[in-house]
């Protein structure tokens, strides 16, 4: 049984043709009639399939006669390709014997390939290389294959060119997974084990936790048990993702499927965790994944402050979905009570955002992003602090450390001058710089995280006309020259604008900032004056003048109605601001302060 | 609570010709082609008078004012079709006002007086502007002497009830050449002056010419100081400033508008036209053909119902129109005729525009400080929805 099985998920570069690839390999394998069909089918969220990425991994079973006559069952776990989501790749990889590395023909290896093609070694995953989109009029597959031979160590007689979208080569690959991924290995006697590897919350059935059977079977009615917390459940239903939910009767060694036993509690089924028989225990969990920490926090307040309770629950859920997602209460004198959040990049935290305003009708205002800063007291202590109200007395600090990252950036060889440029504008350190090809070069810098955050890859890729590519991971901190600036409104600090920066960068940025406020904060009944400083002293300062027209000129009977619906939009329109002290404030204006430069 | 009681009640009679649209106007109106539409129109128009008569024949009808569109097109021989119609059909007051929007160039002194001799009795004449740059950048058709002239005719019959429509807040223009237009109104002598802020609506020519860049509104400041010079101005040549945008003489209130700003009844003929009877507003439907097809059918023309009001939605309507009046709300009429402790129904709201000195208390009336009256939608929005 358990060779009939393989487990395998595809990796690429964004915008390789991954999710293409996917949804052609369910189509040929008529697990989707051609109805059933629309593009990127495994995406489920709304917002993937507007952004056109893949945010969760999704599994899907797929049953396959190869051409050896065997049905086989194939498991394709799919894998979000930003760089924000390298953790999520990482989890669906643990859950595989092989991957499909799919480059683009046209434009070749990318960072991100690189670094998931690492990923996947380390796991000791079978790699099967395709060469995707050999349609394409500038497709160079002969050269891609030659640059994955030499860079990734892919022999170019096992690569497969295909085109997902013109559905070319896709029996090839097909074929492929039978013959090179290898079957699990697993007991089917031995106790059942199961490791969770992704899990969300259905509000019929609890929640659910996608598994991947290590030993042994699970059955409906079994009393199940979660090594990490030592609770039972009973199983309430089992089943495989074809992509849709279908119930079945067991589970076994080496599958991929669902399990639902009416756990209410999202923190009773973690990502990672091990599931295994409350009467016949497995002696040890399967290796977890290591707990990831959040590179970036923010504070995420309900514009209505009686929404406090329903975000925490809103939280609770989007957690049981998303294991990197980190938050805890936090109180701000101008926002009420809210929660510092913690996201992998700035694209998840957008996203989460998203999800919880779509998914749970919430209204919500976010924080300006800070990364995690290490502060040496005068005290001889240590601390961290990724809330810039948490930031020390100056005359209490001794050192600041902020987190850097090394970043791989792959370019074609014209665009290395501008790279570069870029790189030394934010603060990089180069460390090396090496020919992947003749043409491409990979530059690799050690970068604050902080820099990486706002707006680098916007900067890059508009510097390389889309050419550059980007990965990065976590380093080291470093001792640098940081402040805290705060923003004052009338006089007042508004501490959820304050932030941390770059001594050499804070006036330029003050002043944009303060003028930035200016242009977005409404005039109100009062004058409103904008400050920025730094300690005590003020170094931007604009003001809004007060209001001096608020007035319908004409009201007759012909067209109150019309104005009192104008009146009663305006009044709605007041419910997206903030009100602070006397100042209302639009919701956008927290989030302002990282878009400065785009501007 | 009956909000029926009262049973006297303002008509309202849309004409929606008019020879050319203005640049900033956004109301229903049909650039005139030919004299057939209107006897046609007019036609309709006696028609569904005698059709809505029947149904308000316990109303004591206290003001017809016929707006448009530009009215003044009018013959006089359909003018009189139409009021002798009105006073067949409805029971109409003793000192029934009537009221007639013109255009200078549209009246001629054989015209007038025949109207005079029909029963009109007031004239609002669209004016605008004295200057002629500001009535180009306004879109207006007509000449300064057409202005002149029409007021020169009016003051010949010896009629006094008449006003005059100025806007300010034109681009281009200056506090002294507004100061100047209000020193040329009073100058000729009218019983009434609305001097009204341009409104700019984005889906007009000189919106759009905004929208672009083309031209530029002038700054809040600037409106600002041109409406407070307009009451104060005003004010020394005693025209007494009883609403936002409203002067007279004394006891030249416009009865017709002040059916409006008290909440009372009236009902609209004609296309495009809106009515508030009880607590139900509704409009004619703002398509001329099919107005005009449906009357020669002999059934009502397509009606649409704007709103149909709950008693705090009529309550919070007549609130807003009451403190557009300079004497504001007396607070003990309010609370007999609905029934209700307005200050304590609305004492959070009402607290808050105190403290904020945007509104006052005084001789048992709730007015608009006068600092707040060109911040008056910031008290509205408090007594609005929910």
């Amino acid at each position: 049984m358990l060779n009939r099985i393989r487990n395998f998920s595809i990796i690429a570069h964004i915008d390789h043709g991954k999710s293409t690839l996917a949804d052609r390999l369910l189509q040929t394998t008529g697990a989707l009639t051609e109805r059933e069909m629309k593009e990127q089918v495994l995406d489920k969220m709304d917002l993937e399939r507007e952004k056109g990425i893949t945010i969760k991994l999704q599994p899907v079973r797929i049953n396959y006669k190869a051409s050896d006559g065997q049905d086989y069952i194939l498991n394709l776990i799919d894998t979000p390709g930003h760089v924000d989501f390298t953790y999520e790749v990482s989890r669906s990889l643990a859950s595989c014997e092989g991957a499909l590395l799919v480059v683009d023909a046209s434009q070749g290896i990318e960072a991100q390939t690189l670094a998931n093609v690492y990923l996947a070694m380390d796991l000791d995953l079978e790699i099967i290389g395709v060469v995707n989109k050999i349609d394409l009029p500038g497709a160079e597959p002969d050269k891609v294959k030659e640059e994955m031979e030499n860079v990734l160590g892919i022999e170019q007689a096992e690569i497969i060119p295909i085109s997902a979208k013109l559905g070319l080569g896709i029996e090839e690959v097909l074929e492929a997974i039978v013959a090179n991924v290898p079957a699990p290995v697993g007991d089917i006697d031995k106790p059942f084990k199961a490791l969770i590897f992704d899990s969300f919350f259905d509000s019929y059935k609890g929640a659910i936790s996608y598994i991947r059977v290590v030993d042994g079977e699970v059955r409906k009615n079994d009393i199940i048990k979660m090594m990490s917390t030592d609770q039972d459940f009973e199983v309430a239903e089992i089943g495989v993702l074809t992509p849709v939910m279908t119930e079945v009767d067991k589970l076994r060694a080496g599958e991929v499927g669902y399990l639902a036993a009416g756990i209410k509690n999202v923190a009773d089924t973690k990502v990672g965790d091990t599931i295994t028989l409350a009467n016949r225990s497995a002696d040890a969990p399967v290796p977890g994944y290591k707990e990831i920490k959040p590179m970036v926090y923010c504070g995420l307040y309900p514009i209505e402050n009686n929404d406090f309770e329903k975000l925490r629950d809103s939280l609770e859920k989007l957690e049981l979905n998303d294991a990197s997602l980190f938050y805890e209460p936090e109180n701000s004198e101008a926002l009420g009570f809210g929660f510092r959040c913690g996201f992998l990049g700035l694209l998840h935290l957008e996203i989460i955002k998203e999800r919880l305003e779509r998914e749970y009708d919430l209204n919500l205002l976010a924080t300006a992003p800070s990364v995690v800063y290490k502060i040496n007291l005068t005290d001889g202590s240590e601390i961290f602090v990724q809330n810039p109200n948490h930031w020390p007395e100056p005359q209490k600090i001794e050192a600041v450390m902020e987190p850097y990252v090394k970043a791989s950036i792959m370019v074609p060889n014209d665009y290395v001058g501008t790279v570069m440029e870029l790189c030394q504008e934010k603060r990089g350190n180069f460390i090396t710089m090496e020919y992947i090809t003749t043409l491409r070069v990979l530059l690799t810098y050690k970068l604050p995280l902080s820099e990486i955050l706002y707006d680098f890859f916007d900067s890059l890729k508009s510097r390389t006309r889309g050419y550059a590519s980007l990965d990065y991971e976590l380093d080291d901190y470093e001792v640098s020259d940081l402040v805290k600036l705060d923003i004052m409104l009338n006089g007042d600090i508004v501490d959820a604008l304050s932030f941390i920066i770059h001594k050499d960068r804070s006036y330029y940025q003050a002043r944009a900032i303060v003028e930035k406020l200016r242009k977005i904060i409404p005039r109100q009944m009062y004058e409103v004056v904008i400050q920025a400083s730094i300690g005590n002293k003020i170094i931007a300062r604009e003001s809004i003048k007060a209001m001096r027209k608020d007035v319908l000129a004409k009201c007759y009977g012909g067209d109150i109605t019309r104005k009192k619906k104008l009146l009663e939009k305006q009044k709605e329109g007041k419910k997206r601001m903030k009100q602070i002290g006397q100042v209302e404030v639009p919701k956008d204006a927290f989030m302002t302060v990282l878009n400065i430069e785009n501007d | 609570m009956d909000l029926l009681e009262v049973k006297t009640m303002g008509l309202y009679i849309h004409f929606p010709f008019c020879l050319s649209k203005c640049s900033y106007c956004d109301f229903y109106s049909i650039p005139l082609t030919n004299q057939e539409q209107i006897e046609a129109y007019i036609l309709s128009l006696l028609i569904e008078i005698k059709l809505q008569a029947d149904y308000y024949q316990d109303f004591l009808i206290k003001t017809v004012y016929l707006g448009g569109g530009t009215p003044s097109l009018m013959e006089d021989r359909q003018f009189f079709l139409l009021i002798n119609t009105i006073s067949n059909n409805f029971k109409l007051a003793d000192d029934v006002e009537i009221t007639i929007e013109a255009n200078p160039k549209t009246l001629s002194e054989d015209k007038l007086k025949s109207f005079f001799t029909t029963g009109l009795n007031r004239v609002s004449l669209g004016v605008q502007s004295f200057y002629a740059n500001e009535l180009k950048i306004l879109g207006r058709n007509n000449k300064l002497t057409d202005i002149y002239e029409t007021i020169a005719l009016i003051n010949k019959l010896n009629f006094k009830n008449y006003n005059i429509d100025l806007i300010y807040g034109i681009p281009f223009q200056t506090r002294e050449s507004w100061l100047a237009n209000l020193e040329i109104a009073i100058s000729l002598n009218p019983a009434h002056i609305s001097a009204y802020l341009l409104q700019l609506e984005p889906s007009t020519r000189l919106g759009q010419r905004v929208l672009n860049n083309e031209i530029i509104m002038l700054d809040e400041e600037m409106e600002e100081m041109m409406y407070y010079d307009s009451i104060d101005f005003l004010a020394k040549h005693n025209y007494q400033h009883y609403e936002i945008s409203n002067f007279c003489k004394h006891n030249y209130q416009s009865k017709h508008n002040m059916i409006y700003w008290h909440n009372s009844p009236y009902l609209g003929l004609g296309v495009g036209a809106v009515s508030l009877v009880g607590k139900e507003r509704c409009i004619n439907k703002p398509e001329v053909v099919e107005y005009i097809n449906c009357l020669a059918a002999g059934y009502m023309p397509p009606r649409e119902v704007l709103e149909v009001m709950t008693d705090k939605e009529i309550i919070a309507e007549a609130i807003i129109m009451g403190l557009r009046l300079i004497d504001g709300i007396n607070i003990k009429d309010f609370s007999l005729r609905y029934n209700i402790d307005l200050l304590q129904a609305y004492k959070q709201p009402i607290r808050e525009c105190l403290d904020k000195k945007l509104l006052n208390m005084e001789n048992g009336h709730l007015k608009l400080a006068k600092n707040a009256y060109f911040l008056s939608n910031q008290v509205f929005r408090q007594f609005i929805g929910d």
